[in-house]
């Protein structure tokens, strides 16, 4: 299942939407453009930096120094295209028999969101004011390594991912699979060897709505994938070999 | 899995579109370039 992610940065506030429903984060896109698209910059003409230039032609041309002879339309098409430069090569992808999504953006959100309600995450970030290191860790990234169990493959580069997020951008198709993504991310992700059962629980908890209860965690265990032991009076689980070669194989997104 | 990015950056505002649906990033991509520039003509 696809996973949407939308951020907009202003001033010192950042609005992140997380979602599997792309309609969702097209409406919101949707609602953003008219104003970006129509606001003026304050900044002087000479403290503009090249690349912004473009966006503030009215601006530039009330100054009366000589103007850059350059195509307004093409130097701003080439820098909206500049992402698009940066992409990865598509990997030739099997054909899987997707359900054709068709965009609605007419919509309320609130609509669209409905069938995963729990897939879908807003995070309000306030952050510093101070400029904002440019690069961010991406999830593809780790992919290209090889698929051993033993490797720590999440650890350092998303560390900073929640649950949340890690659920949607993997295959997490009913509350078992959901269990095994969630335990390694707590062995992968979060680094920790062991976990109780109260613990997962105050982690999946927020991000999936429900609960994990014996149940699952007995036929995880039946199932070899996880093992489990008593420490300090309380009983641990961790995922096992099997259960991560489940994970890498089955589940990983 | 591939995943696909596209910025805009204008003044002080920001907006990042990021997601592994080729076909809704281009979509997104195409409609924010096609009001951009009719904005500018």
């Amino acid at each position: 299942m696809s996973t949407y992610r939308l951020t907009i940065k202003c001033d010192n506030a950042q609005i992140e939407l997380i979602a599997k429903n792309g309609a969702l984060v097209g409406y919101e896109m949707d609602r953003y453009l008219e104003s970006f698209v129509n606001r003026k910059i304050e900044s002087a003409p000479y403290a503009m930096q090249k690349s912004q230039a473009p966006f503030n032609n009215q601006a530039a041309q009330q100054y009366s120094a000589p103007q850059p002879n350059f195509a307004p339309q093409q130097e701003y098409t080439a820098h909206i295209e500049q992402p698009a430069y940066n992409m990865p090569p598509q990997q030739p992808q099997p054909q899987v028999q997707q359900p054709q999504v068709q965009y609605n953006y007419n919509q309320p959100p609130q609509q669209q969101a409905a069938p995963v309600p729990e897939a879908n995450e807003i995070h309000f970030v306030q952050s510093e004011p101070a400029p904002q290191p440019q690069v961010q860790p991406q999830v593809q990234e780790n992919y290209t390594q090889a698929e051993t169990p033993a490797q720590n493959t999440y650890a350092e580069q998303e560390a900073y991912i929640s649950l949340g997020d890690f659920l949607a951008s993997n295959k997490s198709t009913d509350v078992f699979s959901e269990f095994i993504i969630s335990a390694y991310y707590i062995k992968r992700v979060l680094n920790i060897g062991h976990f109780t059962l109260k613990m997962l629980n105050g982690k999946f908890y927020p991000a999936t709505g429900t609960l994990i209860d014996m149940a699952i965690i007995d036929e995880a265990r039946t199932r070899g994938f996880i093992e489990s032991l008593e420490e300090d009076g309380s009983l641990k689980y961790t995922l096992s070999s099997a259960g991560e070669s489940y994970f890498i194989n089955q589940l990983r997104g | 899995m591939a995943e696909y990015v596209f910025k805009m950056k204008k003044g002080e505002i920001e907006i990042e579109l990021s997601s592994d649906d080729a076909e809704f990033v281009e979509q997104q991509l195409a409609k924010w370039r096609e009001e951009i520039l009719k904005k500018q003509g």
